[in-house]
């Protein structure tokens, strides 16, 4: 059975049984009370209970899922539920009054229309006080502590003993027994002293905004006292209402005063606690908005990661602006500037405010507060123009421990600023340093990753200039590796065929790594490519590579460059050295260092350059080989500290019988050294053996 | 350990010609301290300079690059840079590169002074 439908059932029920119980009471009326008095309390008593019970349940299903509120609809929730129940409280009192006034309780005594008015009227007061009570316990459960649900528990077990008590003294018509008396005095004493004691937070009260808390402590207050008025005629056997109403609807009167000794102590002392508070509400109120101020700066600093400075200042220096309830303000950056003011609109003050503010410029990176610009002749000469600056507080800047500029905040009203709000203050001081500091460093790393993109492309671009793969050569065996220290390296080598279809070999370094040495690699290749086809040895390449770079780049930078020519199948080569590291030849188990006389690239004109440039030539046996290289393989660091140097290249070299397992071998013990070395030159290696049976 | 040690340059001075005595380790961390004293020799129009190498433990490309820089200005104006009293290994860096075909490295710094001294 869903909700709604069990809400339907029992209202249904509760008009049901009302209606019945209203021709009942008329039907009894209309018979004789003498005669079925007996009868007429046992009527009187079931059909109240049935009322109640089902008042009762109708509203305990109503509340049942509204019973657990959420902290933040506690304070609307309040207000409005607050009223209504000070409404009903109201109307209850006054309705009592009414009937308590001796003309009009003549004139509805004795009559049938009498006896409606007075159903309907007492209805509504059951169904009223089961709203009030059903407020006061929802006011309580939901500030609830520790112990308050079980004292909640014996408080509704006492006023069920209350009630049982009640219904004896209906029943039996004990009125005069002193024991019975006592005893059911004493129960709604101790009723009464757990309602006192019952534990519900509090600390609510003082977090309410200054009109809330008047309004508390008015309606708690009216509350207090119409309860009060009811419950005290409730229990007051003169009561001319509630003689009548005992008439009708017995031992439910009793259920009245539970129910307005409840609203009356539970409003009585949110009274006196919302009174002990309320001279604080204005501090109060100050202090949670300053908390409020906090939680949205903080909100913001997090928020604010790839904003611009000045729009983080600006925002910073509003919500500075809105804590302090301040008047204006501006800030003033290194440079002098002022681009943020506010509560200053005149131009031509922006002299004085610019030299009162260098005032400030060298004092140490603290707030200052200047309680009163009439205690100091300087400021006030230099204000006197801007009248609305009475007190100033000033808050340096800093990002990275420099100071960036300070930010001032002015009142119209002398003592207007006061010392304490140094403290949030100080939270603001370091929470643009924060914000500041945060964006910067994102914006550094969104370039960081930006250039680290930019290299990684680079690298791509840089590796096509190189030879994808190596021509396979008739009885001559290739193998090159090359590692560049960074993204990008200087170093270049490459095999290109000759006008007279001869392949010649090229490695070479351009001085220096990273970018400027991979664009001098760049332009090297667009000369290669161009001259390659023009001319027939490595010499005269190398010549054309003068002819063409000479002077054409800086004088600092230096390309070296060596060349071998493969002039047949038959081991006959030819080796040229401009500038570069001279060349290992491995003949069987013997090991020359070849180092043909020849100048750097670029470094001589063509006819110096021309003039000592020496080309050899080499006849290589079976299983010979020739290796080229760049620097950056002899001058690594080895486990000593010192240089690498040739020596290990050349046992390699002796230790291997194909240009592939030399390369390899090589690469795997420089890897080692890699490891320990911070920085290394980019490397490269270039073997040619000559094996006439691999094919 | 980085190479960028200590690098202090000694001035002498032999009638018109300035003799520069570079010390220790002559790398890109330390060219420029060489590039300055270069830049003002030349700027009060001296362009006799002999660079003694004696007490040069190690030299890199950058530093090689120094003297590219400021050759041609030099002999536009008559003078020279002239090298002098390396030892083996700084010799072999220059002479790797070509240098010996280029520019006039002695083994004494006497040597050096007669050529300019002949010169005239």
């Amino acid at each position: 059975m869903n909700f709604l439908t069990k809400k339907i059932l029992i209202l249904s029920l509760l008009v049901l049984i009302f209606v019945v119980k209203l021709i009942g009471d008329i039907i009894l009326f209309s018979i004789s009370d003498e005669l079925l008095k007996i009868s007429g309390s046992l009527w009187n008593y079931i059909t109240s209970i049935l009322i109640l019970s089902f008042s009762l349940i109708y509203f305990y299903i109503e509340s049942k899922n509204e019973f657990n509120i959420k902290y933040d609809e506690l304070n609307s929730f309040f207000n409005v539920n607050l009223y209504q129940t000070t409404f009903l409280i109201f109307i209850s009192f006054i309705i009592i009054s009414f009937y308590n006034n001796i003309n009009i309780y003549e004139y509805i005594k004795d009559s049938y229309f009498g006896l409606i008015i007075k159903s309907f009227t007492f209805l509504y007061l059951i169904i009223s006080s089961i709203i009030v009570i059903n407020f006061c316990l929802k006011t309580i459960w939901s500030r609830r502590k520790k112990n308050t649900r079980e004292i909640i528990v014996v408080l509704t077990i006492s006023a069920f003993i209350v009630l049982i008590f009640s219904s004896i003294e209906y029943f039996f018509k004990i009125e005069h027994n002193l024991l019975f008396n006592i005893s059911s005095v004493i129960v709604f004493l101790f009723y009464v002293i757990l309602l006192l004691y019952l534990p519900f937070k509090k600390n609510w009260i003082s977090f309410l905004s200054k009109k809330n808390k008047t309004i508390l402590l008015l309606l708690s207050l009216i509350n207090f006292i119409f309860s009060l008025s009811i419950f005290i005629d409730s229990i007051n056997v003169e009561s001319l209402f509630f003689k009548e109403f005992n008439n009708l609807y017995s031992i439910t009167s009793t259920f009245i005063s539970l129910t307005f000794a409840f609203s009356a102590i539970l409003n009585a002392r949110l009274f006196l606690n919302s009174m002990i508070t309320y001279p604080s509400a204005k501090i109060f109120e100050r202090k949670n908005q300053e908390l409020n101020n906090l939680t949205n700066l903080n909100k913001f600093i997090s928020d604010s990661i790839n904003k611009e400075p000045e729009f983080i200042l600006k925002t910073i220096f509003n919500l500075a602006l809105e804590t302090l309830e301040a008047n204006g303000g501006w800030i003033i950056n290194e440079k002098k500037e002022i681009n943020i003011i506010y509560g200053i609109n005149k131009e031509s003050l922006k002299n004085q405010i610019i030299q009162f503010s260098s005032l400030f410029e060298n004092l140490p990176n603290e707030i200052q507060i200047i309680e009163s610009i009439s205690q100091n002749s300087l400021y006030e000469k230099i204000l006197k123009d801007i009248n609305n600056i009475k007190s100033i507080i000033t808050i340096p800047i800093s990002v990275f421990e420099k100071t960036k500029g300070i930010m001032f905040i002015f009142k119209n009203e002398d003592y207007g600023i006061d010392f304490e709000v140094i403290k949030i203050m100080g939270a603001f001081k370091e929470n643009i340093k924060i914000a500041l500091e945060n964006a910067h460093l994102f914006r550094e790393s969104i370039e960081k990753e930006r250039i680290k993109r930019e290299l990684l492309l680079a690298q791509e671009m840089q590796k096509k200039l190189l030879p994808q793969s190596l021509p396979k050569i008739i009885n001559y065996n290739l193998s090159v590796k090359t590692l560049p220290a960074n993204e990008v390296g200087g170093d270049y080598y490459d095999i290109v065929k000759l006008k007279n279809g001869k392949y010649c070999i090229i490695v070479g370094d351009v001085s220096g790594k990273g970018i400027s040495a991979a664009f001098y690699m760049a332009q090297l290749k667009g000369v290669v490519l161009a001259k390659s086809l023009e001319v027939n040895t490595g010499k005269e390449l190398l010549i054309e590579i003068n002819k063409t770079l000479y002077g054409k780049i800086d004088n600092k930078i230096f390309i070296t460059l060596s060349t071998i020519l493969i002039d047949d199948d038959n081991g006959n080569i030819r080796l040229c050295r401009a500038g570069h590291l001279p060349a290992i030849h491995k003949n069987n188990t013997k090991i020359e260092i070849l180092k043909p006389n020849g100048i750097g690239i670029s470094l001589a004109n063509n006819s110096i350059f021309e003039k000592n440039l020496e080309e050899i030539n080499i006849k290589l046996l079976e299983n010979s080989a020739v290796i080229l290289f760049t620097d950056g393989i002899t001058e690594i660091n080895s486990y000593n500290n010192e240089e690498l140097g040739l020596e290990p290249i050349v046992e390699i070299c002796k230790q291997s019988n194909n240009s592939a397992e030399f390369v390899d071998k090589l690469f795997n013990e420089l890897y080692k050294y890699i490891k320990i070395n911070l920085n290394h030159d980019d490397m490269t290696v270039f073997a040619l053996y000559y094996k006439t049976n691999l094919n | 350990m980085e190479k960028s040690e200590k690098f202090y340059i000694n001035k002498r001075e032999h009638n018109d010609i300035v003799i520069l005595e570079l010390n220790g380790y002559l790398d890109a961390h330390t060219s420029p301290i060489f590039e300055k004293e270069l830049e003002s020799i030349i700027e009060n129009k001296i362009y006799k300079i002999i660079i003694n190498f004696k007490n040069l433990d190690y030299i890199s490309s950058a530093g090689l690059g120094v003297f590219m820089g400021y050759i041609e200005n030099v002999r536009n104006n008559n003078g020279d840079i002239k090298l002098t009293e390396m030892n083996s290994k700084v010799f072999s860096v220059f002479d790797l590169l070509g240098f010996p075909a280029l520019f006039d490295i002695d083994i004494t710094e006497i040597d050096s002074i007669k050529r300019f001294e002949n010169k005239n």
